[in-house]
């Protein structure tokens, strides 16, 4: 773990300093991120629904006690042919639309994958995919909200949200929005389904991967310790 | 349950509310005692507990946020003498609105005249004004034929809206079909099924309804069976197209929460949010955790009635998973969610401006109308409402109003809103309409349980429109559950 503490080494030496640095000790400035369940290789019925549950702690402040929000933990479940495969349990990135998302108010909305007050990303996705001016067009719709689009409902403006990372977001929704084998949930806690593509064999299963989407201070990083990936086989 | 039952069973409607008796101390317990769970404790979550516990049955209601109420909130914060705003559910109705105002009867509530909620229709001439065009239209204006026809208004319309109000304009294209429409209870079967297909803007364009009043009427993407079956509903309920008088409770509608809460004391558990729920032919097992604890614990009951908003409910893990017809009606409603932008002033401005209301609509993009709540009896300040879209600060909202008010000035000193859609608990108000071409896949299923799972809210009523449907929902399950 990469502790920053200048100074401490100027003190060292004394029976205080060290009371308090064992004490501050788990109060590690990295991000730490642990998946608390499902348990890594529980079995789960394809089709059924588990619970998740994900902690979260940087630069001392923690999930648990709402010192970061929830929207800062964002879950990844992605379906894979063979958990056994050592590319199934290569570690990606998370988009960064996916952390502008979690970010903004947009899963206030909408869901990755049903209806709510607006429409999925996975509808949005498929109705869009493979239109050359749609990411411009639903940028655009972003920071300037929109009427009519879809349905009767309303598309608030969202200034807040930089043109380049609208851009991002659209194209991400557009590219991978109705991505049937990747499913992703905002929250430290929730419900995720064991969803196949294609019928799945004795080795299919899904990874979870569990990521801090909350503001970082200068020249830390995303990376997180701790259990971030969990792997589920189907059954 | 049998269609034929269950069917009856809806149309039984507010006769299902055991409201204002006492029948839990008249009911003779049964061999074995229900219990129920209720996920959710806003306005229908409370009102079925308190229907159970009319129909004595044990409730427990497991609430994920801290408070009670979801969208029935009513703030203060921000606010001078005392006063108050609904920053989510706004009015109640009369007629429309009769099983919540039985409540109101028994819990001893007043409900308060509040004309114009929401640009709900004043009186003719009460002072309403449209802006068309950067122009402000009083209603007399928007009634003379030359006006009409400039606005592009078919000669039919015209002579409709000479005569009449324009929010009767839906019984010169649809009157016919309401006449027809024998069987309310249900959309299906009274001859109309094709129009499942198309939108009721399609309707009334094939009617040759003008693109004016098309703009008027609404009704794209709007489901053409399901809106002509709203209106049949509201037809056979008396409600007229006016949408009625329109009430709000004195000291904000949440009094109608807290009055539930009240009566259901320990029973409502705040900060107790549900992780998973097991299903079986004998029960449900609820897995939750109480506020401040990792370690979830578990409850079992004979039944559980969700009523949380389905976005939010399928942050739930079920076991085992819904059947595919309900899941896809889970997974598909829409749902609308807006926010109030509350502006509180020192004075009647629009008085001095010679207006003898505050009840105006705007073309501007960041407001789009403006209404003055009535004022409260010990303050001579008064409060405003106004409509724009979430996200945007309500000081812009409030610059806005300023740009498209038609008086000299306003003594406007607060302007305040909430976010619904930051709202982790409670972001979603009504459902809205269903698609064309869905219908039959939420029709009745969305009315219907699954196994041992119940569904109340503003959706599971024939008629969504506000808390009534709520209250109307829970009373209804309440009932099939204490004669299941």
């Amino acid at each position: 773990m990469n502790l920053k503490l200048p100074g401490w080494s100027l003190a060292a030496g004394s029976a205080f300093s060290f009371a308090v640095l064992l004490h501050a000790a788990p109060a590690a400035r990295g991000v730490q991120v642990d998946i608390t369940g499902p348990a890594d290789g529980s079995r789960h019925a394809w089709n059924s629904q588990l619970s998740y549950a994900v902690t979260a702690t940087y630069d001392g402040k923690s999930t648990k006690f709402d010192e970061l929000p929830a929207n800062d933990v964002v879950l990844r479940a992605a379906y894979v042919a063979n958990v056994d495969a050592p590319s199934a349990h290569g570690a990606s990135a998370l988009p960064d639309a996916i952390v502008q998302i979690s970010q903004s108010n947009c899963t206030g909305c909408h869901d990755f994958n049903a209806s709510s007050a607006g429409p999925s990303f996975a509808a949005i996705g498929k109705r869009y995919s493979g239109d050359a001016n749609s990411v411009a067009m639903l940028a655009a719709h972003i920071r300037n909200g929109s009427t009519g689009a879809w349905g009767g409902g309303t598309m608030p403006p969202h200034p807040d949200i930089s043109p380049t990372h609208a851009s991002a977001i659209a194209q991400w929704i557009v590219a991978h929005g109705n991505d049937p084998a990747v499913h992703y949930s905002v929250g430290k806690s929730g419900s995720l389904r064991m969803t196949a593509v294609g019928k799945p064999g004795p080795d299919s299963g899904v990874v979870l991967s569990a990521f801090y989407t909350g503001p970082l201070k200068a020249g830390d990083s995303r990376a997180a310790a701790g259990r971030t990936m969990v792997v589920i086989r189907g059954s | 349950m049998e269609r034929r039952t269950f069917l009856k069973t809806v149309a039984a409607g507010i006769g299902a509310s055991l409201v204002g008796t006492a029948a839990e101390a008249q009911k003779p317990h049964t061999a074995k005692a229900k219990r129920v769970i209720v996920a959710g404790a806003g306005i229908t979550g409370l009102c079925c507990a308190y229907e159970l516990m009319q129909h004595g049955i044990d409730a427990t209601v497991l609430e994920a946020s801290g408070r009670y109420g979801g969208h029935v909130f009513t703030g203060h914060d921000g606010l001078s003498d005392g006063l108050w705003a609904d920053y989510g559910a706004d009015h109640l109705t009369k007629p429309g609105y009769e099983q919540f105002f039985r409540y109101v009867e028994a819990f001893g509530l007043e409900a308060v005249p509040y004309p114009n909620a929401e640009g709900s229709p004043l009186p003719a001439n009460n002072g309403q004004l449209t802006q068309i065009g950067g122009k402000f239209y009083t209603d007399a204006m928007l009634a003379e034929p030359a006006t009409l026809k400039a606005l592009g208004l078919n000669p039919k319309e015209v002579t409709f809206l000479s005569e009449r109000r324009w929010y009767e304009l839906p019984a010169l294209y649809l009157g016919d079909y309401l006449a027809r429409f024998h069987d309310s209870s249900q959309p299906f079967g009274s001859g109309f099924d094709e129009l499942d297909a198309i939108d009721l803007d399609t309707l009334y364009a094939k009617q040759g309804a003008s693109k004016r009043a098309r703009d008027y009427l609404g009704g794209q993407h709007v489901n053409a069976l399901y809106g002509l079956w709203r209106f049949a509903v509201m037809k056979d309920r008396g409600i007229p197209l006016s949408e009625g008088e329109t009430f709000h409770l004195k000291g904000g509608n949440e009094e109608m929460p807290k009055a539930f809460a009240a009566r259901l004391g320990a029973r409502v558990r705040l900060n107790h949010p549900i992780a998973a729920i097991q299903h079986d032919a004998s029960g449900v097992t609820v897995t939750y955790t109480a506020f401040g604890y990792d370690e979830p614990q578990t409850m079992r009951a004979d039944y559980l009635v969700n009523c949380i908003s389905l976005p939010l409910f399928r942050r739930i893990a079920l076991t085992p998973a819904l059947s595919p017809a309900k899941q896809y009606v889970v997974d598909n409603v829409a749902y609308s969610s807006h926010p109030f932008f509350i502006f509180e002033a020192e004075s009647k401005f629009w008085l001095d401006d010679g207006f003898t209301n505050l009840a105006m609509s705007f073309e501007h993009a960041d407001i789009s109308m403006a209404w003055a709540v009535p004022e409260a009896p010990a303050s001579t300040r008064v409060i405003i409402k106004a409509f724009g879209p979430s996200g945007l600060s309500p000081q812009r909202v409030l610059a806005a109003f300023r740009e498209v008010y038609p008086g000299k000035r306003d003594t406007i000193v607060q302007a305040l809103t909430y976010d619904w859609s930051k709202d982790s608990f409670a972001p979603t108000c009504e459902m809205e309409p269903f698609a064309p071409g869905t219908l039959r896949r939420f029709w009745p299923e969305i009315m219907k349980p699954d196994g041992r799972l119940y569904f109340a809210g503003t959706y599971a009523d024939a008629l969504s429109r506000g808390m009534e449907s709520c209250v109307r929902s829970a009373a209804r399950v309440a009932k099939e559950i204490a004669d299941a």
